[in-house]
């Protein structure tokens, strides 16, 4: 079935004849990516074209040490679809995301969220910061994080080590793969109200 | 077990009786409930949407099913 992209959802078009190439070239940058900082498998609940799949890493919470702020935990499920824009042209459509930080003994401290209708909340991006204005109800109004973005943060400003094999490579790997992102998605903000 | 799903390794597509596993495992640390019982009270509607383990194993529900 063919699936136009639509509002409730973000496009991530690379490049893919089929729908495994698809969903290919969308998950090998991802993992590799999650590979600078952990060893963790990257599981995934695939589907027919159009269908919801979803990702998760192996180990919930994953637990990371920072430089700056101690033991952290961070938690990761993301939903997408694939999509085929014209024929033998198919790309991955995100649905949701959820990327939570929280501290060692598990307390949130920053939560990256997107989880439009059908899912409960609001439908714009946004952050939950425990400790920010309003606590951790508040929804504080984001443009589209990806993951890549959310592991530079962990790496460059908390401090978590990136793995030996990735020491002096997980710059440019994030690089490669955030520019996919922001080449190709089609929106990256949209506030209250704009659903 | 578990089938590699890209060249990438360490990229794994779960069946829906490994994902049920994985998320029963989860439900029950998190929740302190199966994930029958997770399921279930989502359905009725009876779950704490403030509570980010909720929010977090909703948007896993795709692996049970």
């Amino acid at each position: 079935m063919t699936q136009t992209c639509s509002t409730s959802s973000c496009c991530f078009p690379l490049p893919g004849r089929t729908p495994a190439q698809a969903r290919h070239a969308f998950l090998e940058p991802l993992h590799r990516s999650l590979s600078c900082v952990t060893a963790a498998r990257l599981l995934a609940r695939t589907g027919r074209p159009g269908e919801v799949e979803t990702l998760a890493l192996s180990e919930d919470p994953l637990r990371l040490r920072s430089a700056t702020a101690g033991s952290l935990r961070f938690m990761l499920a993301h939903r997408f679809r694939l999509v085929e824009d014209v024929p033998s042209a198919w790309h991955v459509s995100t649905l949701a995301y959820d990327y939570r930080l929280s501290d060692g003994d598990g307390r949130e401290l920053i939560s990256w969220h997107w989880h439009p209708a059908p899912l409960p909340g609001p439908e714009f991006p946004h952050l939950h910061v425990a400790s920010g204005p309003g606590g951790r109800h508040a929804h504080i109004p984001t443009g589209r994080v990806s993951i890549e973005s959310v592991l530079r943060f962990l790496l460059n400003d908390l401090g978590v080590p990136a793995r030996r094999e990735h020491a002096h490579d997980w710059d440019q790997i994030l690089n490669e793969a955030e520019r996919a992102f922001a080449e190709h998605r089609r929106w990256h903000a949209r506030g209250p109200g704009e659903g | 077990m578990v089938n590699a799903i890209t060249s990438e390794p360490g990229v794994f597509a779960l069946t829906q009786e490994e994902g049920r596993a994985m998320l029963d495992e989860r439900t029950r640390r998190m929740l302190g409930m199966s994930l029958e019982q997770f399921e279930a009270a989502y359905a009725a509607g009876t779950l704490d949407m403030d509570d980010p383990d909720v929010l977090h194993l909703i948007m896993l529900l795709p692996f049970a099913r």
